[in-house]
């Protein structure tokens, strides 16, 4: 049976796929979302850190699986290895309904304005492809507000003197801190910092028809099980599939964008639930897959007329790819900090994202997320035991009163930070998976080094007695905050989409993800993903409603 | 699961309740448990090696936690890919320390197990052929796995009655609208 023909394909439900799904149907296009991965709930694995999507040695709950999923890795070195979901170096985010925005740490944050032009701020950093966006903050400010109230934000931007403008206050008020963020709080205070409360993707007072948090310690990595954290699969997406416009079809696994002889897109060719190959026709089809899965579903769509992949006529596709070079600071304290007041991540500050003298970027800094025990017995000063009586005293002794901030530092892009398709090794259905290859800049280091050093600050203001610190090593970063691999820009020959995420030369095929990222902020990325989805979205409805088939 | 496997299965069974048999109650006799994977000397080994990461104090180490029924689970599922891998440096492990101390590993004093894993840890015995593996490396990865059944949620075959979870001070099990805030 053939499958009827639709206004619009969406591949992937995660944070831009749900938004674009959403705002194409209630736009008045007919749209199938698909989906490789399943619904997922919190029930099967509530308090079971090691299947976590955040510490998975025995596979991510959230998807994808170990048996039909496999990726490349290749070190520095050039030695390559088949890797499976629960290696770090797969660089993993998630596969269900709703990505990662379900079982995500949920901070919110909007990029600064600084973060739009990373090169004219901070010039060209050799061994680079740095750029500005085509776009700048101005532009996405409307669509940053749309997310925040569609999908629903705690939080209190004008306690953040560094906080870019805005013309709306966040729709919920910010949460109140737990003990660590409130001994942090005066601590901060005391080193000439200026803290505020992470805004947040989780209800702080009933929104949407859903409850408020209940302040658990087991968030990130985990789904909600009152719905009070705000992901695509509990707001837009049930809002798309309730316009009667929205089909979503769940494990279906698309591998090749398909097109005719002059070019144009004509829709996706699918495995369905059952393995089997199916066609969608469609007159658009946008890609939000993630920065890893639509770099490499653009290079797997190969035709005489894109014989290296769509998009891909200047071996473009895939490169830049880059998450964050997070680093921060660890300390011991006297006191007991923990009251297990989740989800642990609590309190920011925006002093050092950017205008540093003599510095490349910057990050925000904030305190983590709780660790869970498994976690926590990687968490030790140098030098310490890693097992044995010491190890198991430290866990008992210092769980409680260990502090942690991180920050995720801005990396300047680089080409050789990259997707490709691999060459020999295929996943489950015979298609060939991506390989991950690439490196850090020594300036995003330096950067990270800087940053470190600022966590210490902090620490030690709150009176911390051990503390070390946490810089990143030089290989390829990407998993939960990969981006940039299919970058927008007004040059074809230096990016992948114009500035609405059209793909150059093939009208009717849009990317909605963090592919689009030209830099990827000194923040985690998710708000400005989805405000990129509504940004794509509202072009291409604003478009089709004047008649443009694109 | 496979012919083989069930058979082996059967026989520590079998061997088990016969060790049973034996032991009046009470007594500190080989706990009547058996394996999906491995045998009841590689059992008795990886007992001790979990003892040696997790210690037991006022809180049960990793054996009484049970870390070798984890590891023996996850091998039989998950961690499949490493059944050659403890096959081999179990019994490798074994070997060289009868080679160097003259004795088998579970009857060594427990510091002197202690400084064996130090050396083997900090790669001494590298240059030894464990059957192919490096024995450094073995013992980074059997370290993970004691401290993954440690400290893991007990759903997986370890951290018996929440042991680690516990001794942390963290209230489980896990009751939504019970012990959250
Ligand atoms: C544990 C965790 C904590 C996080 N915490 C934060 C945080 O606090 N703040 C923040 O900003 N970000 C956070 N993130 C990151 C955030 O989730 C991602 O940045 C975001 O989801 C990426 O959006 P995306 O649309 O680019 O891709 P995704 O959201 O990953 O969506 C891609 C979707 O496409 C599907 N897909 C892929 N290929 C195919 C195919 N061929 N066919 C069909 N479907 C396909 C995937 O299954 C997936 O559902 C976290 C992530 C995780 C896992
Ligand atoms: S801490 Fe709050 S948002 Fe997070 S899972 Fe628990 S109730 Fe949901």
């Amino acid at each position: 049976m053939t499958n009827k023909h639709v206004n619009a394909v969406v591949v992937g439900s995660g944070a831009g796929g749900g938004v674009v799904a959403k705002e194409l149907a209630v736009g008045g296009l007919s749209v199938v979302l698909f989906e490789r991965g399943k619904w997922a709930r919190y029930d099967d694995h509530n308090n079971d850190e090691l299947t976590s999507q955040r510490t998975f040695p025995l596979g991510a709950y959230f998807g994808p699986d170990n048996e039909r999923y496999r990726r490349v890795a290749v070190d520095q070195h050039g030695n390559e290895r088949i890797v499976y979901p629960n290696d770090w170096a797969y660089h993993n985010n998630a596969a269900c309904v709703g990505s990662g925005t379900v079982s995500y740490g949920a901070m919110a944050w909007r990029f600064m304005e600084e973060c739009f032009k990373f090169k004219s701020t901070y010039g060209h950093i050799e061994g680079s492809s740095t750029a500005d966006w085509p776009i700048t903050y101005d532009d996405l400010e409307p669509y940053y507000e749309k997310a925040e109230w569609d999908i629903g934000v705690a939080g209190d931007d004008y306690r953040n003197p560094f906080a870019p403008w805005r013309r709306r206050a966040h729709p919920m008020p910010p949460f109140k801190h737990n003990r660590e963020a409130r001994m942090l709080e005066g601590a901060a205070i005391k080193a000439g910092f200026h803290p505020f409360p992470i805004p947040m993707l989780r209800n702080s007072i009933p929104y949407g028809g859903r409850p408020p948090c209940i302040r658990m310690r087991n968030c990130v990595g985990f789904a909600c099980p009152v719905n009070a954290k705000c992901g695509t699969q509990n707001t837009v997406i049930p809002v798309a599939i309730d316009t009667g416009n929205c089909e979503l079809r769940t494990e279906c696994q698309v591998y090749e964008v398909m097109t005719n002889g002059n070019g144009r897109v004509t829709g996706v060719a699918y495995f369905d639930e059952r393995d089997r190959r199916q066609v969608q026709t469609a007159d658009i089809v946008i890609l939000s897959a993630s920065a890893t899965e639509t770099a490499r579903l653009l290079l797997n769509s190969k035709s005489p007329l894109f014989p290296d992949g769509i998009g891909n006529s200047y071996d473009q596709v895939g490169r830049n790819l880059q998450g964050h070079a997070y680093c921060g600071a660890d300390g011991l304290v006297e006191e007991e900090v923990y009251d297990d007041v989740g989800p642990g991540a609590s309190i920011a500050i925006c002093d050092f994202a950017h205008n540093n003298p003599g510095i490349t970027g910057g990050a925000m800094l904030a305190n983590e997320f709780i660790r869970m025990p498994y976690l926590f017995t990687g968490v030790r000063p140098p030098g310490s035991a890693r097992w044995g009586k010491a190890h198991k005293d430290f866990q008992k002794n210092f769980f409680k009163r260990h502090v942690s901030i991180r920050g995720p530092v801005q990396e300047v892009p680089n080409p050789e930070s990259r997707v490709q398709v691999s060459q020999e090794v295929k996943d489950h259905w015979g298609i060939p998976v991506a390989r991950i290859s690439g490196f850090k800049l020594d300036e995003d280091i330096r950067t990270a080094r800087f940053i470190a050093g600022k966590a210490e600050e902090w620490l030690r203001a709150a009176g911390a007695a051990q503390i070390w610190l946490s810089v990143p090593g030089t290989g390829v970063s990407g998993s939960q905050h990969q981006s940039g691999t299919c970058r927008m820009g007004d040059d074809p020959q230096s990016s992948v989409t114009n500035r609405y995420g059209q793909v150059h030369g093939v009208d009717n095929l849009f990317v909605a993800d963090g592919s689009l990222h030209v830099t990827n902020g000194a923040f985690n990325p998710v708000l400005t993903i989805m405000a990129l989805g509504y940004w794509v979205s509202d072009y291409v409805v604003k478009e089709w409603n004047h008649g443009n088939r694109f | 699961m496979n012919a083989k496997s069930i058979s082996r299965r059967n026989f520590i069974k079998m061997s088990a309740i016969g060790a049973g048999c034996l032991c009046i109650p009470g007594c500190a006799g080989t706990p009547a448990t058996y394996h999906y994977i491995l045998t009841a000397r590689e059992a008795e080994i990886l007992d001790a090696l979990a003892d040696q990461i997790i210690p037991p104090d006022e809180y049960a180490g990793g054996r009484e936690a049970g870390v070798t029924n984890f590891i023996d689970k996850q091998l039989s599922g998950f961690y499949n890919e490493h059944v050659p891998m403890y096959r081999a440096c179990l019994m490798a492990l074994d070997e060289t320390c009868r080679d160097i101390y003259g004795r088998e590993f579970t009857v060594l004093e427990f510091d002197t197990q202690t400084s064996y894993l130090e050396d083997i840890e900090s790669g001494k015995y590298n240059d030894r052929d464990w059957n192919g593996y490096t024995a450094s490396s073995f013992f980074g990865t059997l370290r993970n796995h004691c401290l993954q059944g440690f400290y893991g949620s007990p759903r997986h075959g370890g951290n018996k009655d929440y042991v680690s979870y516990r001794m942390m001070k963290l209230d489980y099990p896990f009751l939504v609208g019970r012990n959250v805030h």
